[in-house]
C-alpha cells in the first residue's frame, strides 16, 4: 500500500521526531533494566568460575569477583543513571553502548574466555539496533573492535583461544560483528522509514481531521443561521396565524353574532333561510380557521395536555349529544353501544373530546344512512393504568385500501371530490393523529368502501382513585357543561361593563347580553372602562384585549390593584379574538378570571355569564 | 547573566568532564587490571633432574610418566585439565599421567572431592593422587598449580610448566605443543612454559596468592 503522505511536512518531521524521540526513550528504559540484570549476572559468573584464588590452604577472593562488583558497578550504574535522569539523549544511547560493549568484554573474560559467551556481543548489537540509529552501532562496534585488538595483542589467549594469533585477527573478529551489523543496519533504516511514513500519516490524517472539524464548523454555523433564519419565520409563521387569527375572528364575531341576533327577530322565512345560510358560513368558516390553528399548534409543539380526572363514557355521551342534531338531521342513527371499564380515570378531556368530535363529525359527514355508533371499551394496562379503546363505526362510503395509509397525512383527503362534496381542511384526522401520539397512544382505521370504516383509538390512562359522585368529573371544558334554568333568572338584574373598541362586536355583546336579561354598560377601551368602573358597580366585566389607548391586560391589572385597595372584587372574563396558545394563560397572569374567544356564541356567553353571576360577591 | 544560586552549566561543564575522564580511567584500568592478571604467571622453579630417587612415586620403566601438579580450588587449573584432556587425545597411552593434587585439611575435608578432582578422574589414562601437604610438589620444586613436569622413561627431565597460555583460559599453548612433540616426536621446539594458576603454598614472605 503506497502513501500519498508529504513526509516532508513541518508537522510530518515534528512527528517524527516525537517517535524518535520516544523510541529513543523507551529503548533506553530497557537497557536500563537489562543492565541491572547484567551487573549481578557477572558476580554470579565470576563467583561461580572463579570465587576464590587460593595459596596453600589460605584464600581470598578472587579478582574477578572483585572487578565484576567495582567495573560491573561503573558499567551499569553510569548507564541507567543516563537513562533515567537523561532518557533520549545521544549521549546516553552512546553511553550506554560504551558500557554495554565493555560488559560483554568483562563477562567474556571472567568466563574464561568461553567462546558461548561471545554471543553477549551479537545479542547486545541486534538490542541496540532499537534505537534505529546506525551510529550508536557503530559506538558499540567501535569499542568491540578496539576491546577485540587490544586483547588481540596483550593477552589472545584469553579472546581468540591460540596462542599465536595474527596481530590483525581482530579483524576477523570485527568483521563478523560488521556482518551483523550490515542486517542490523538495513533494519534500522527500515524501521526509520516506516517512522518517517507514520509520521507523515498521522499528520496527514491530523491535516484531514482539522479539515475536516474546521468544514464542521463552518456547517454547525450554517446551520446555526438556517436554524435561527427557521425559528425566526416560525415566530413570523405565529405571529401572523395569531395576527390573522385575531383579524378573521373580529369581524366573524361581527357575522355570525348579527346572524344569531337575526335569527331570533321576526323574520320572513326566506329572510330566516338566508340569515340560517350565514351563521352556518360562519361557522363553518370557523371550524377551518380552528383546525388551522389546532394544527399550528400541535406542529409547532405547543401543546400542553392536562392530567385531570375524567369520565371516558360521560365524555362520548356528551359528544354523541353535541353532534346529535346533525345524525338526526341526515336520517343517520348516532349512539354510544357500549361502554366499559374504569370511570376514573386521569388525561386531558379537552383533546379526547377534539379527537372523538372529530372521528365521530367524519363518521356523520361521510354516512348517508344507516349508523354511526361509538364503544367505549377498557383493558387492564401497566400497574395503576388502564388501556382504553375509544371505537367509532359508521356505515358510510368507506375508504379505498391504497388510501388508507395516508388518511391520517397533513391536507389529506380521499380524493379531492371528497372536499368538493363534504367540505373540510383535510387537517381533522391529521390533528387527531397528532393528539394521540403526545397522549402516547394509537389511531387505526379499518374500511371497506361502500360498507363503512371502524376508526380505534388506544389510550393507556392513568387510573385515578375513586370520587363519590361521578358527576364531579368533568368531561368536558367547564364553559361546555349545560345551564341551570335557574340561571337565566339571575341575569335580569345583572349589570355587565363590556369593554370593546371594535363598534360591531361591542353591539353584538350588547345585544346578546341584552337578551340575557343583562343591564349593559359599554366602553371603547380600559381606561374608559376603569372611569366607568370607578363610579359604578358592575356584576362582570367582558374585556377585550387588545384595544388601543389602554389594552384589556393593563385594565385588568389596575383593576385588581383598585381591588387590593378595598374595592369589591368584580369577575372579569376575557373576549378575545386572539385565540393561540398561550393567550388564555396570558390572561390569566394579567389577573382575569375566564376566557371567551371570538366569535362568542349565545349559548357560551350565556353559560359564561351564569357561572360568573353565581359566584360575584356582589350578587 | 549567571545565576548566583546553584551549579550553573559552566561550572558543571568541567565537572562533568572530570569525572568522566575518571570514570574512563577507573574502566580502562579494571580493563588492564583483568588483562594483566590474566597474561601474569605463577612461580616456576627448576625440578630435580633426573627423577629424585628420594621420591616413592611409581614411575612407568616403559614411556616417560607426565606429573601435573594441582591445587584442588584452584579455578585457573580447570583450564589446564581441559588442555590436558586436549593433549591426551592426541597422546593416547604414550605417557604414564599422573595428577597429584594437594592434599590439606585445612583446604578442605579429606573425603571431598572438588570439582577438579572430579573433572581429573574422568580424564582417559590418568591416574589422580594426593599430595598430602604438598611433599610431592616440594620434592619436584613445584609451587604453582597447573604446573606439569615430564620425566622419560629413565628419568631424565623432558618438560616442565604450564599447560596454558594464560590464567584460566583454554586454548593453544606451549606447553602442551611441546608435551605433545615430546610424546610423539621425541622433540619441542622448547622444554618449559610459564604457568597460571594459584601457589600451591602460603607465601613465605611478601608473595602473593596466584604468584
Amino acid at each position: 500500500m503506497t502513501s500519498n503522505a508529504n513526509p516532508g511536512s513541518p508537522r510530518a518531521q515534528q512527528l517524527f521526531a516525537e517517535q524518535c524521540d520516544a523510541q529513543h526513550r523507551a529503548t533506553d528504559r530497557m537497557f536500563a533494566g537489562l543492565m541491572l540484570c547484567q551487573w549481578p549476572a557477572a558476580i554470579l559468573l565470576a563467583a561461580t568460575v572463579s570465587p576464590r584464588q587460593w595459596a596453600g590452604a589460605t584464600s581470598s577472593l578472587h579478582l574477578h569477583v572483585y572487578l565484576a562488583i567495582a567495573l560491573g558497578a561503573c558499567l551499569t550504574l553510569t548507564p541507567v543513571a543516563a537513562a533515567l535522569l537523561r532518557p533520549g539523549r545521544p549521549g546516553t544511547r552512546h553511553l550506554i553502548a560504551v558500557c554495554q560493549a565493555l560488559t560483554s568484554a568483562l563477562l567474556i573474560h571472567v568466563s574464561g574466555g568461553r567462546i558461548e559467551t561471545h554471543f553477549h556481543v551479537f545479542g547486545s548489537l541486534a538490542f541496540l539496533s532499537f534505537y534505529r540509529d546506525w551510529r550508536v552501532l557503530a559506538t558499540a562496534t567501535a569499542i568491540t573492535a578496539a576491546d577485540h585488538c587490544v586483547r588481540g595483542l596483550v593477552l589472545p589467549q584469553s579472546i581468540y583461544g591460540v596462542l599465536s594469533a595474527s596481530p590483525w585477527r581482530w579483524l576477523e573478529h570485527v568483521g563478523w560483528v560488521a556482518f551483523e551489523d550490515v542486517f542490523l543496519l538495513h533494519a534500522c533504516r527500515r524501521g526509520v522509514r516506516e517512522m518517517h511514513d507514520n509520521a507523515a500519516r498521522r499528520a496527514e490524517l491530523e491535516a484531514t481531521r482539522a479539515a475536516i472539524e474546521a468544514q464542521v464548523a463552518e456547517r454547525t454555523a450554517e446551520l446555526a443561521v438556517a436554524r435561527d433564519q427557521a425559528l425566526a419565520a416560525s415566530r413570523a409563521k405565529t405571529e401572523f396565524l395569531a395576527n390573522m387569527s385575531h383579524e378573521i375572528r373580529t369581524p366573524m364575531n361581527g357575522v355570525i353574532g348579527m346572524a344569531q341576533m337575526l335569527l331570533e327577530t321576526g323574520l320572513t322565512t326566506e329572510q330566516r333561510e338566508h340569515a340560517e345560510t350565514i351563521r352556518q358560513s360562519g361557522d363553518a368558516l370557523l371550524v377551518i380557521l380552528n383546525d388551522i390553528l389546532d394544527f399550528s399548534k400541535v406542529e409547532a409543539g405547543k401543546v400542553v395536555l392536562e392530567q385531570v380526572p375524567l369520565d371516558l363514557c360521560n365524555l362520548a355521551e356528551r359528544v354523541v349529544e353535541l353532534l346529535g342534531a346533525n345524525a338526526r338531521a341526515k336520517g343517520v342513527d348516532l349512539v354510544v353501544r357500549s361502554c366499559a371499564g374504569p370511570r376514573h380515570l386521569l388525561g386531558d378531556p379537552g383533546r379526547i373530546r377534539q379527537v372523538l368530535l372529530n372521528l365521530v363529525g367524519n363518521a356523520i359527514k361521510f354516512t348517508a344512512a344507516g349508523h354511526v355508533f361509538v364503544d367505549i371499551g377498557s383493558a387492564p394496562g401497566r400497574a395503576g393504568h388502564a388501556v382504553c379503546s375509544l371505537v367509532v363505526e359508521d356505515t358510510g362510503i368507506g375508504i379505498p385500501a391504497d388510501k388508507l395509509g395516508s388518511l391520517f397525512g397533513v391536507f389529506q383527503q380521499v380524493d379531492a371530490s371528497t372536499t368538493r362534496l363534504h367540505g373540510g381542511t383535510g387537517l381533522g384526522l391529521a390533528i387527531s393523529r397528532r393528539l394521540v401520539d403526545l397522549m402516547g397512544g394509537t389511531i387505526t382505521v379499518q374500511s371497506e368502501p361502500g360498507r363503512g370504516s371502524r376508526f380505534l383509538v388506544r389510550l393507556e390512562l392513568p387510573v385515578a382513585a375513586a370520587a363519590d359522585d361521578d358527576d364531579d368529573l368533568p368531561a368536558t371544558a367547564p364553559a361546555a357543561r349545560p345551564q341551570p334554568p335557574a340561571a337565566l333568572a339571575r341575569h335580569e338584574r345583572a349589570r355587565v361593563l363590556v369593554v370593546e373598541d371594535n363598534p360591531v362586536n361591542r353591539r353584538v355583546a350588547e345585544r346578546m347580553l341584552q337578551k340575557l336579561g343583562c343591564e349593559v354598560l359599554l366602553a371603547e377601551h380600559g381606561r374608559l372602562a376603569l372611569d366607568v368602573l370607578a363610579g359604578t358597580s358592575v356584576d362582570l366585566v367582558l374585556m377585550d384585549c387588545q384595544m388601543p389607548v389602554m389594552d384589556g391586560y393593563t385594565a385588568t391589572g389596575a383593576i385588581r390593584r383598585r381591588e387590593a385597595a378595598g374595592t369589591p372584587r368584580v369577575p372579569i372574563v376575557a373576549l378575545t379574538a386572539n385565540a393561540m396558545a398561550g393567550e388564555q394563560q396570558r390572561c390569566q397572569a394579567a389577573g382575569m378570571d375566564d376566557y371567551l374567544a371570538k366569535p362568542v356564541r349565545l349559548a357560551e356567553l350565556r353559560a359564561c355569564v351564569d357561572k360568573w353571576l353565581a359566584a360575584s360577591p356582589a350578587r | 547573566m549567571s545565576s548566583t544560586t546553584g551549579t550553573t552549566p559552566h561550572l558543571r561543564r568541567p565537572r562533568t568532564i572530570a569525572l568522566g575522564i575518571l570514570w574512563l580511567l577507573f574502566v580502562v584500568g579494571s580493563h588492564a587490571a583483568l588483562l594483566r592478571h590474566g597474561a601474569e604467571p605463577g612461580q616456576l622453579d627448576p625440578p630435580p633432574d633426573p627423577w629424585p630417587a628420594s621420591v616413592t612415586l611409581p614411575r612407568a620403566a616403559d614411556r616417560p610418566t607426565l606429573l601435573l601438579f594441582a591445587h584442588p580450588r584452584c579455578p585457573c587449573t580447570r583450564a589446564t585439565l581441559a588442555e590436558l584432556e586436549r593433549a591426551m587425545t592426541t597422546c593416547d597411552g604414550k605417557a604414564n599421567v599422573l595428577v597429584l593434587f594437594h592434599a590439606d585439611p585445612a583446604i578442605g575435608p579429606a573425603d571431598e572431592t572438588t570439582v577438579l578432582q572430579e573433572a581429573a578422574a574422568t580424564l582417559p589414562g590418568v591416574r589422580v593422587l594426593a599430595d598430602p601437604f604438598g611433599a610431592l610438589a616440594r620434592s619436584f620444586a613445584v609451587s604453582t598449580s597447573g604446573t606439569a613436569l615430564l620425566y622419560a622413561a629413565d628419568g631424565r627431565l623432558l618438560f616442565h610448566g604450564g599447560l596454558t597460555a594464560a590464567r584460566g583460559h583454554e586454548g593453544d599453548s606451549l606447553g602442551v605443543d611441546a608435551i605433545v612433540g615430546l610424546l610423539t616426536t621425541g622433540s619441542a621446539p622448547r622444554r618449559t612454559a610459564p604457568v597460571y594458576g594459584c601457589a600451591l603454598r602460603a607465601p613465605v614472605a611478601a608473595e602473593a596468592p596466584g604468584r
